[in-house]
Parts: structure tokens; C-alpha cells; sequence
């Protein structure tokens, strides 16, 4: 009972209870890391894992969970997690300047709403308590009066009330005690609230340790209502529940920053109404499942024909078939961005071999045609290495029973061979297309999605594909749309999903399973 | 027995996990309060050795500076920061202002009166949002004209004329590639559009005015014709703004237009090259390179770390502060932003650039960065070249197409302002 190769008793007690240690140990500092951050769903995320590592390694019920526990937990961090995430950001307005919650927003605009009097009055803050309370002298940087303030009021102080010290900032004060700079930083959050009433309905605010400023406020919240009013432009804002105050008399005049707003299906209606989003989307899906297609059956067929070349005995055969599988045996990106220099118009090696000064990657269709080829080098091996092993998996006896029968080479091939590889392959077929449906480094570091037509309108380039049209939406400039690059990647998923099970269904390969 | 002993054993190893885990938030508690800075490379390991374990700038609090990889890693990873692991002062370019604001993710710092006197109005405009201003200038981030010294001679030419006739007359001999290589791009070429006529926007007096576009001048139009393109209608190959810059370092191109942080690596090339403003058309006139300012930041995470105070005191009270800038401006060699700590630059290239950045025009980023009319300005210029130079478009069409763009942008922006 509970063996494993043998490996039982008092060590495999230790070694199991060191093993659930280190884990514990490395989750608990993960634990309190995450609540030092305020970081709350990771550190009940973390402290979930936690429990359930001891339960399954202690409990003695759970054997082969012991197995699986490890697997589980990183499908689920790594693949889970994400992609619920993503299903739930593509139902929310997240773009720049709907980013942070609605309680910090509302702190954010209150802070917007401080105004700075004219003569951006700055005073010289030594902070402190009086009578319990906390306090601060404050000196006039420009006219160096001195008041001491405590959030009941501001007591201007005259000479012989304080003291100054060498530069001519008052410290001292009767009843009034200086906080130290320890007990400054660990009261941080409380003093950063603080106001001093200057009594015309101005206040001083700390604005650092030893620094406060005038301030107005102008905006004021009303919770009970939801509404934030400018009094001084007599300006009331309401929740326009997507995600920012409005104004009530003009709902385009909104307030900055707003927040993270459910928008249920707003951002795939706005995907598929708003004629600027409309537009690139669909031409950048018809060139990404053509450009997925296309690429797929253009490396099946060059990795096919090399693979029935060398089924041959050829001399030096052994030499081909490792000479082919070179540009797989070199990563990506290096052959990607030396690829990209051989295009290169003015220094590159294609235009300087054929003297020729053609340029590749600004136009649309000759971009498109570098970009299959480049794809095609970076891809044939792969396929070459499958079809060879797919090839040799074909019994003989049914090439010979063939031919005995009188069927041609090419009657073999296009009859017997290829529908066979095609069975044998469709799986490997199907997660090619997958994969280049969502080739991101391919595009991005070859032609960066370009050319773009951007004096004609085009806000999507000629080679963009859904991935990389969908990074540009959500990362590709100071205007971010989170929200609907995550609804972007909603259809893409379901796009590839459906496509592969399709797929899989009509090939019949899961049919043993 | 033996199964009784391992559970006995189980259960202490829990309960001394249990109590080990408990010393974790002691030990967090037992550390001062921590600043934590955000850097890219240019800055990074200028404010490590400066200020990083500072336990005096702010009192109360440690300073801890991490700096990224790249300019483009530090801003990928501020897009997605949260208060769970984001930093408290943020330090990159200006354009981070408008989106922070916007955001929500920087807090609005009001200028004390000295402050706001040291601060140049181009350097507070750069950092503002909605007349709000969400950082301070650390240094001012522009370019200026150079020229290869040992080609065309040591005094610079006077006329952007004077510049294509040498070109002209020495490209074959000299087997030039180019004659001017605007280093940065699109950005690095503002110089080359304003000398000829053209640029982004007009001015009324100090003052921007969006409404006018300066792309598809007439004069632009003209002068592009005239000095950038052969009798063909292509382009001569005297302007050059893609990938230029090692033909620059090899002597393959006399003039260009760069910044501070390039003029180490071509003189290490063995350039000896001059500092100015590029030339006009009319001798004494001048291009107008971008000028535009880097900026510290406080994030709206320092208050939620408990830190705000203090994140503001190291950034009100050293970033922006004469003694901060300084010490920054001897280090990166690019100028201060603060007027006090200006006065006192002494290194000859970062008083050529500081020179030359007095000619240029502010980069106001949410405007050159809005994308109303479907591309914003960077993008859209990156095209005119492209159909211009390359394909060999019509350049009146393509400016005229151009500029329809860009009005919508600038329209759209100013209403931000």
C-alpha cells in the first residue's frame, strides 16, 4: 500500500513531508508577499493552493490525485486563469483612461479637483502634534508668516510664538511636538488626507514630508446621489455606467480618469459596428486565414515532394536530408530578422544580387509574398521530417499490391500515398494552421504588420493578422484598448477551436481515443 | 505505531511551517518604508548610483531604483502595472504624463512658487493634462544638427541649400549614400520639415495654434521639390531618416540631426563632428527640432503602498530640484530641465545640445500622439516619406492627404489640452 518503486517507509516519509515544506514555505512567503501588496485575489489564490497542497500530500485518499496535483495547478495558473481573465476583460470597458477601479477613480478626481490658488502659495511644513491632534507649522515660503494648523483650523502666530530654526522655517511652537521622520513614513497614508482649513474655504495639504500648498476643492462627491459636482462651475456629474462621470446636461463631456466598467457585449457590438474598427478587422481576417491556409498547404507540399525525393535511395542522401532541416534547426527569429535584412531595399543582399531596387516591405502584395516565403523556409523541415516518418509508416505491401494491379507511380501517389498521409497528418495539419493563424513573431519581426496605407485611411496594415492587429489595438500606442483587443482574441479563440474540431471530427483521428 | 509517529511528525512540521511563516510579515514590518523608482536603461543606472539606498533624500524612507532593459520594456511594463507590483515614482518620456493622467495611474502635483519659477513653461506644459500637471521635467530631450567635420570642414554650412549642393557635388566622388540622416526618424526629422517650411502645427506668438496644419504648406511643397527631389520627380537621396545612422558613423553622410545620447557612440566611430541648429534657407534662419522634456512622476499605487509623502518629497524635492538635476545632467550628459541647474552646465556637448534645444519647438505629445483622423502624426510622416522618397508619389497630393489627417488629429487633441 502506497509504494512507489519501492520508495516507502521513514524516507519517503521525510522526503515528502521536506518536499510539502518547501512548497509550504515558498507559498507562504508568495502569501504574505501578495498581502504586503494588497494584492487580495492572488493572496487567496496563493493561500487556496496552499491548503490543497497539504490536504492532497497529508490526506491518504488522494493517491493518484498526488500526481496529478502538480499538472493541475499549473494548467489552471497558466492556462485557466488566463484565459477566464480574458473572457471577463472582453466584457468590460479597460482601455486608457478606464483602467482603475471606480473607488480609486473617484479618489483621482478629487485630487484633479485640488486647485492651486494664483499665487501657488507654498508653505515650509513642519509636522506634528498639538493637544493629541496632528498639526503643522506652516511657513510661508514668499512672505514667511507662520501659522500653526490643525484640521479644526489655521491660527496665524506672531512673533515670540515660535521659534525658527536655521533656515528660517518655524519648528517650534508652545504645546506643538514634531513628529519624527520615522513616525512621518509610518503615518503616510493618514498625513496624506490631512487638510488645514485657511478659513475662505482653502485649505494647506501636505504634499510631502515637509512641503504643504493652498489648495480649493472643486470637486465634491455626493455618495448617497453618485455624483461629483465642479461647484465651481456649477457642473454636476452622474455614473453613465460605462465606466465615467458625465456631464447631465452633455453626456460627451465626460471626466478623466474613469474606471473599469462592465460593458456586457460592448466592445464586440462596437467591433462589429463601428464602421473605423469594422473596417481593418475583417480585411485582416481574410488575410490571416488565407495567409494560415495558404503557408500550411504551401510547407505540407515542398516538405512532402523533399520527403518522397530522399524516400528514394539517392547518393549522398544522408547529407540532403540533413542540409534540409538546417533552417529548423535555427531559431525563429534569428532567420526571421535575417531574412528581414536580405529584403531590405537599400542594404539588402536580394536587391544588391539581382541589382535590383525593388522595395519589399512597402508593398502590400510583394510584403505578403516575402512574408509566405519566409515562412515557407522557416516551416518546409518541419513537414519534411513528418511526411518522411509518415511516408516510412506506409506498409509496402500496399505500394506493391498496387502495382501488381497495374497502377501507375502517380496513381499510387495521388490514390494510395496522399490520402493516407493526409489521415496520418491532419492532426499535425490542423495545429499547423492553429499555430500560424496566430504567428505573432513572424509578422511582428519581418514586417512589423506593414506596409500601411495610412494616408489612404488604413489604421491596420497589409500583413497585419489577427494577433498582431489585436497587440496594436491593445499595446500599440498610447491609446490602449484592452477591452476590445481581449474580444479580438475571444473570436480568434473561437475561430481556431471551432476550425480544429471541425477538423478533427471530419479527419476522424480522435476516433480511437 | 509507525503511522502514528509519521502524523506526529506531520503535524510539527505544519505548526513549525505555521510559526516560521509568521516571522515573514515581522521581518516586512522591521524595514523602512520603500520608495520604489522605475527607470529605463538610459536613466537607470544613473539614478542607482545616485540615489538608490538614499535614506536621507526622503527621510523616513528608502529609495529602491530598478531599472529596465530598454525604453520599450520599462513602458510595457508600466502598461500593465498595478498597485500589486507597480512602482511609486515612474521616471520616462512626456507623453507618459497625458496618459498617466488620463489614466488615473499619476497623481496631479501642484508647484510651489519657487518650483514653478525654476521650471521652464515649455518643460510644465509637457508634464500637463487637462491643465493639470502630473510630473516634473528632469531633463530636456531633444536633438541638434551635427556635421562630419573632416568631410565638409569645420565650420558649419549656412544655408540647407549650401548642404544638397555639397551633397551633389561630392556624392559620386565621396560615394555618399545620403546627405543628411535624420538619426531618430520620423521624430529626428522636425528639423529638415521646419527648415524647409513646413512642420507640424503654426504658432501665434508663444502660442500653438492646432488649427493650422503646416504639412502641406506651399512652401513645404515647393522647397521639397526644389532641394530634396531630382528634375525626375525622385527623390535625389539627400534626405535620408531610415536605419542612417552607421552611414553617418562611416563617412557615407555628412549631415544629420541626433541626440546627446548618440554623439559617444560616433565619436568612438572616429567622427569628429560640429554641434548647431540645422540650417534654413536664408543664412541665420534655422530648422526647429523637437524639444522635449523626461519627466518623474508620482503613481497613484504610492498611496496605496502607504508611501505618497515621501514618493512626492523625492520627486517635488530632488527630481525637479537644481542639486537633483545636476547631478543627474554631469552624469546622462543631457541638459537639465531646471533653470537653475542649466546655468551651471559646463560639458561642451551638453551645452551644444541645451543650445540648440533654445530653437526648437515644444513637442506637445497628446497632440502629436492623437490619432483622430486615423494615424497619428509619427505614423502619418512615416508615410509621406515612404510615398515621397521611396515610391516616388506626388507631393502635393500626398502632403494635401497628409495634412487632411493630421488637422482631424490636431482638432481632436486641443480640446484635451
Amino acid at each position: 500500500m502506497n509504494r512507489l518503486a519501492g520508495f516507502t517507509g521513514l524516507p519517503a516519509q521525510i522526503f515528502k513531508i521536506s518536499f510539502v515544506a518547501i512548497v509550504d514555505a515558498v507559498l507562504i512567503s508568495m502569501f504574505f508577499a501578495s498581502t504586503h501588496k494588497h494584492a487580495t485575489p492572488l493572496a487567496a489564490v496563493i493561500a487556496a493552493v496552499l491548503i490543497a497542497t497539504n490536504f492532497v500530500y497529508f490526506a491518504k485518499f488522494t493517491l493518484p490525485f498526488k500526481f496529478l496535483f502538480p499538472g493541475l495547478v499549473l494548467l489552471v495558473v497558466f492556462v485557466v486563469v488566463p484565459i477566464l481573465y480574458t473572457v471577463s476583460m472582453s466584457a468590460f470597458n479597460y482601455k486608457t483612461g478606464n483602467e482603475i477601479s471606480k473607488g480609486q477613480a473617484i479618489t483621482q478626481l478629487l485630487q484633479t479637483g485640488l486647485a492651486p490658488d494664483a499665487a501657488n502659495t507654498t508653505y515650509d511644513m513642519i509636522l506634528g502634534k498639538k493637544d493629541g491632534n496632528y498639526a503643522a507649522l506652516l511657513t510661508d515660503q514668499v512672505t514667511h508668516d507662520v501659522f500653526i494648523g490643525t484640521e479644526k483650523g489655521t491660527t496665524k502666530l506672531v512673533a515670540g510664538q515660535f521659534k525658527m530654526n536655521t533656515y528660517g522655517i518655524a519648528d517650534t511652537a508652545p504645546g506643538f511636538h514634531a513628529l519624527t521622520p520615522e513616525e512621518t513614513a509610518g503615518a503616510d497614508s493618514l498625513i496624506s488626507t490631512l487638510k488645514f482649513p485657511l478659513g475662505d474655504g482653502s485649505f494647506a495639504a501636505p504634499q510631502s514630508a515637509d512641503v504643504a500648498v493652498r489648495l480649493t476643492q472643486s470637486f465634491v462627491y455626493d455618495k448617497a446621489t453618485d455624483t461629483l459636482k465642479n461647484v465651481s462651475l456649477g457642473k454636476t456629474y452622474k455614473d453613465n455606467h460605462d465606466g465615467n462621470y458625465a456631464n447631465i446636461a452633455d453626456k460627451t463631456d465626460k471626466l478623466l480618469p474613469g474606471w473599469r466598467a462592465f460593458n456586457n457585449f460592448g466592445n464586440y457590438i462596437h467591433l462589429f459596428s463601428d464602421s473605423t474598427v469594422r473596417g481593418p478587422f475583417i480585411g485582416v481576417f481574410i488575410w490571416t486565414v488565407s495567409f494560415a491556409f495558404i503557408t500550411v498547404v504551401m510547407m505540407f507540399g515542398v516538405g512532402f515532394l523533399l520527403a518522397l525525393a530522399l524516400d528514394k535511395k539517392l547518393a549522398l542522401r544522408r547529407f540532403y536530408r540533413s542540409i534540409l532541416i538546417l533552417p529548423y534547426a535555427i531559431p525563429s527569429f534569428m532567420s526571421i530578422l535575417i531574412w528581414n535584412g536580405l529584403f531590405n531595399r537599400q542594404f539588402g543582399a536580394i536587391n544588391g544580387l539581382f541589382h535590383t531596387n525593388i522595395d519589399w516591405f512597402n508593398s502590400p502584395w510583394l510584403a505578403k509574398g516575402v512574408i509566405l516565403l519566409v515562412n515557407l523556409w522557416l516551416g518546409f523541415p518541419y513537414f519534411y521530417l513528418i511526411s518522411t516518418g509518415a511516408l516510412q509508416a506506409i506498409p509496402a505491401e500496399l505500394e506493391e499490391a498496387a502495382s501488381i494491379d497495374g497502377a501507375k507511380p502517380r496513381q499510387i501517389l495521388r490514390l494510395i500515398k496522399l490520402p493516407l498521409m493526409l489521415q496520418i497528418l491532419s492532426p499535425l495539419l490542423i495545429s499547423s494552421f492553429a499555430f500560424n493563424f496566430n504567428n505573432f513573431n513572424l509578422i511582428y519581426l519581418l514586417t512589423g504588420g506593414g506596409p500601411t496605407d495610412v494616408l489612404h485611411g488604413k489604421t491596420a496594415g497589409a500583413t497585419d493578422i489577427l494577433i498582431t492587429y489585436t497587440y496594436k489595438t491593445a499595446f500599440g500606442s498610447n491609446e490602449q484598448n484592452l477591452g476590445l483587443a481581449c474580444a479580438i482574441s475571444m473570436i480568434m479563440f473561437f475561430i481556431v477551436g471551432s476550425l480544429s474540431i471541425w477538423s478533427l471530427r471530419r479527419s476522424k483521428v480522435l476516433d480511437g481515443f | 505505531m509507525m503511522k502514528k509517529r509519521f502524523g506526529s511528525v506531520s503535524v510539527i512540521a505544519a505548526v513549525a511551517l505555521a510559526a516560521s511563516a509568521l516571522l515573514v510579515p515581522s521581518a516586512h514590518a522591521a524595514t523602512k518604508k520603500t520608495i520604489v523608482v522605475w527607470a529605463d536603461e538610459q536613466r537607470g543606472p544613473q539614478l542607482k548610483t545616485l540615489i538608490d539606498g538614499n535614506t536621507t533624500i526622503a527621510p523616513g524612507y528608502v529609495i529602491q531604483v530598478k531599472f529596465f532593459s530598454a525604453l520599450t520594456a520599462l513602458q510595457g511594463a508600466w502598461d500593465k502595472a498595478t498597485a500589486a507590483g507597480g512602482p511609486d515614482v515612474m521616471t520616462g518620456p512626456a507623453g507618459m504624463a497625458a496618459q498617466g493622467g488620463k489614466s488615473g495611474k499619476f497623481v496631479p502635483l501642484p508647484y510651489g512658487g519657487i518650483l514653478k519659477s525654476q521650471i521652464p513653461a515649455a518643460g510644465i506644459s509637457a508634464m500637463s493634462f487637462q491643465r493639470k500637471i502630473y510630473g516634473v521635467p528632469l531633463d530636456v530631450d531633444t536633438t541638434a544638427f551635427i556635421w562630419n567635420k573632416a568631410l565638409y570642414g569645420a565650420s558649419a554650412p549656412t544655408t540647407f541649400k549650401a548642404m544638397v549642393d555639397y551633397y551633389n557635388a561630392n556624392k559620386v566622388a565621396k560615394g555618399f549614400t545620403g546627405g543628411f540622416c535624420a538619426f531618430e526618424g520620423t521624430w529626428g526629422s522636425q528639423p529638415v520639415l521646419t527648415a524647409l517650411g513646413g512642420g507640424a502645427w503654426a504658432s501665434k506668438g508663444s502660442n500653438a495654434n492646432y488649427t493650422q496644419v503646416l504639412l502641406n504648406s506651399a512652401a513645404l511643397k515647393s522647397n521639397i521639390k526644389s532641394l530634396l527631389l531630382g528634375a525626375d520627380g525622385k527623390s535625389n537621396g539627400f534626405f535620408q531618416w531610415d536605419g542612417c545612422g552607421d552611414a553617418f558613423k562611416a563617412g557615407k553622410i555628412p549631415f544629420g540631426n541626433t541626440g546627446a545620447w548618440n554623439f559617444d557612440g560616433i565619436t568612438k566611430a572616429g567622427v569628429g563632428f560640429g554641434i548647431g541648429a540645422t540650417p534654413g534657407l536664408v543664412a541665420g534662419s534655422h530648422g526647429a527640432q523637437w524639444v522635449n522634456y523626461s519627466g518623474a512622476y508620482v503613481t497613484s499605487f504610492a498611496s496605496t503602498h502607504g508611501v505618497d509623502l515621501g514618493a512626492k518629497k523625492l520627486v517635488m524635492g530632488w527630481f525637479a530640484s537644481p542639486e537633483g538635476q545636476t547631478a543627474m545632467s554631469k552624469l546622462s550628459g543631457r541638459p537639465a530641465a531646471n533653470k537653475v541647474a542649466a546655468a551651471q552646465i559646463t560639458d561642451a556637448s551638453t551645452l551644444g545640445v541645451a543650445t540648440a534645444a533654445l530653437t526648437g519647438t515644444p513637442q506637445v505629445s497628446p497632440v502629436l500622439d492623437d490619432k483622430a483622423g486615423g494615424s497619428n502624426w509619427y505614423d502619418v510622416l512615416g508615410s509621406v516619406y515612404t510615398d515621397i522618397f521611396t515610391k516616388g508619389k506626388d507631393v502635393s497630393t500626398t502632403l494635401d492627404a497628409a495634412a487632411a489627417i493630421l488637422s482631424k488629429n490636431f482638432a481632436d487633441a486641443a480640446t484635451n489640452l
